[in-house]
């Protein structure tokens, strides 16, 4: 948990950012808060500022105007640099860009070998993030051997054996099979609810925003919309405009609930669907 | 017309104890004109059969035919190699030309194409993959979006005219419109009478493009068949890891509480209408 509860741990002020070179304006004056153990989906087309905002949070590029804070440091300041790599964690889209070990386990330790951590630490962290993953049998390995989903969770583990305070994944799921996507929205709350870590998670999948306690929706580069995924699917226009289908589960509860068969708040998954509707009846 | 596997297997550095069963009994074809999704698991094979079909990797056993002729040995590979077209997972990393014209015209031009022929088998392959000629050919392949980058790398393999397309998930990362510019771009493939093998993980995709689904699951194909009847094989797609399709594991969900429902894949409004309907009739 953040020794600083009290502090938003992403909050970003009338932001804008433009690229050099070819001058296109990704992001115009976005304005958020992300609270303290909230997992939030982040949606919009491509070419919608998704990725440049994910780059931002943990300045890997700094706004061209406004102010990101990530758990209380500006990222604008050369100082905070350091403390921010460590606290906000960053999967990116392609696993194969941020996978640098010759083992599964070096790669994982990479990062903590750059902390200068106590060996025994460093161990058990590894361990830690593994298990969690999945993929202490394969620890031995080298990482070019593996499938594409499991080069993907070793690029989350990599992040995860940081134990850091913010999770963004830039569509980390996008290549994962349903069951993997599954399993890793699973993980992302389990990180939430256990750990307390903020989970900012891109991603064009519908059914993922379910999983999220809110959706942000980038479109063109502004911020048009703020709150629960359910509030979003009801909006069908602006889904309609963001490309965004509602997810087969969401209007199957709505045509129940019109069969007068209400499911309370939108259920995520098949199985709760099921067991609610025999709870309710 | 078609592509035949018959009994393929395929075995990493056999004879050794590093030897590693990736496929086996692989019976699978891909007809001209059809779309043929293959699904399963990541690490199940999907790429590896894509591989051999596409006659990158040499099969360690089995037999093959393309177009009623039986392929073997090296002369069996150059033979796919000519008449298949293969997408591999993000494809827009094999982009290296300096502009989308010169990449495009990179796989024709090795073929002996040239002049007046190649310019237009490039024109061609653009207008086929959406991209018009005007607007993109002199453009650097790293200034297009994300999903222009795709289908710019779509071109070069459409510029080889292939009569059998294998693409490995190629909708992934792409967002709604861009997908369903994808899926224009794969019907009309289809109605020129291209076979097309689809690896996917999305439902959605199935139902929209598929005209049948082979399962893949540890190297095997379980399940194979017409969409409707593979979709609905709720217990079968489970024993293979993978989860059915919402609806479909709703009713599954339900049938497991004693409720009776035909095998079927129902749309949401369907698949409430029949829920409604069950549970009234036991009295709940």
């Amino acid at each position: 948990m953040s020794a600083h509860t009290d502090i938003a741990p992403v909050l970003c002020e009338d932001v804008s950012f433009t690229y050099p070179g070819d001058g296109i304006t990704a992001l115009d004056g976005v304005s958020l808060e992300v609270r303290q153990g909230e997992f939030v989906a982040l949606a919009g087309m491509n070419g919608s500022g998704k990725s440049t905002l994910c780059r931002l949070l943990n300045a890997l590029i700094l706004p061209t105007r406004g102010k990101v804070v990530s758990c209380g440091l500006d990222t604008a300041l050369p100082e905070n640099l350091a403390g921010i790599r460590s606290r906000v964690g960053l999967i990116m889209q392609n696993p194969d860009n941020q996978i640098v070990g010759p083992t599964v386990e070096d790669d994982v330790a990479f990062g903590l070998e750059n902390l200068g951590l106590p060996r025994e630490e460093m161990l058990s962290r590894v361990q830690d993030a593994l298990e969690a993953m999945g993929l202490s049998s394969l620890r031995r390995r080298e990482p070019h051997l593996l499938s594409i989903g499991e080069r993907k969770r070793l690029a989350v583990a990599g992040v995860l054996a940081m134990r850091p305070q913010v999770l963004v994944s830039d569509e980390s799921t996008s290549m994962l099979d349903a069951p993997t996507r599954s399993e890793t929205m699973a993980l992302y709350r389990r990180l939430r609810d256990e750990l307390g870590v903020v989970v900012f998670h891109a991603t064009h999948r519908p059914e993922e925003m379910l999983a999220a306690d809110r959706v942000l929706l980038l479109e063109g580069g502004r911020l048009m919309f703020s709150g629960s995924p359910r509030e979003l699917f009801d909006d069908g226009e602006l889904c309609a405009r963001n490309g965004l289908g509602p997810p087969s589960v969401y209007l199957l509860a709505r045509e129940l609930e019109r069969l007068g068969r209400a499911l309370g708040d939108a259920p995520l998954e098949p199985k709760e669907v099921a067991e609610r509707l025999w709870a309710s009846c | 017309m078609g592509i035949l596997l018959r009994d393929v297997a395929l075995t990493y550095l056999p004879g050794t104890p590093m030897s590693r069963e990736v496929l086996s009994c692989i019976d699978l074809e891909l007809e001209a004109g059809e779309i043929l999704c293959l699904v399963g698991r990541t690490g199940a094979g999907k790429s590896t059969l894509v591989h051999i079909m596409g006659g990158l990797l040499p099969a360690t056993c089995g037999e093959m035919a393309l177009d009623g002729k039986s392929l073997d040995g090296r002369g069996g590979m150059r033979a796919l190699r000519s008449a298949v077209g293969v997408l591999m997972q993000s494809p827009e990393r094999q982009l290296f030309a300096e502009t989308v014209e010169k990449d495009v015209a990179f796989g024709p031009r090795n073929r002996g194409v040239r002049g007046e022929d190649l310019a237009a088998a490039v024109r061609g392959a653009l207008a086929s993959a959406g991209l018009d000629p005007e607007e993109y050919a002199f453009r650097p392949p790293f200034s297009l979006s994300g999903g222009e980058m795709r289908r710019a790398a779509l071109a070069g393999v459409l510029a080889m005219r292939p009569r059998y397309l294998l693409m490995d998930e190629p909708s992934s990362g792409l967002d709604l419109p861009g997908r369903r510019l994808l899926y224009g771009i794969l019907e009309k493939q289809r109605e020129q009478g291209v076979g097309i093998l689809l690896v996917t993980h999305d439902w959605d995709e199935v139902e929209l493009l598929a005209d049948r689904v082979a399962v893949l699951s540890q190297g095997r194909i379980p399940l194979q068949g017409e969409k409707e009847a593979v979709l609905a094989a709720a217990g079968e797609l489970e024993a293979a890891g993978l989860r059915p399709p919402a609806m479909v594991a709703v009713l599954a969900e339900l049938r497991r509480r004693g409720l009776v429902f035909p095998a079927c894949l129902p749309s949401p409004a369907e698949a409430a209408r029949l829920i409604d309907g069950a549970l009234k009739g036991a009295g709940r």
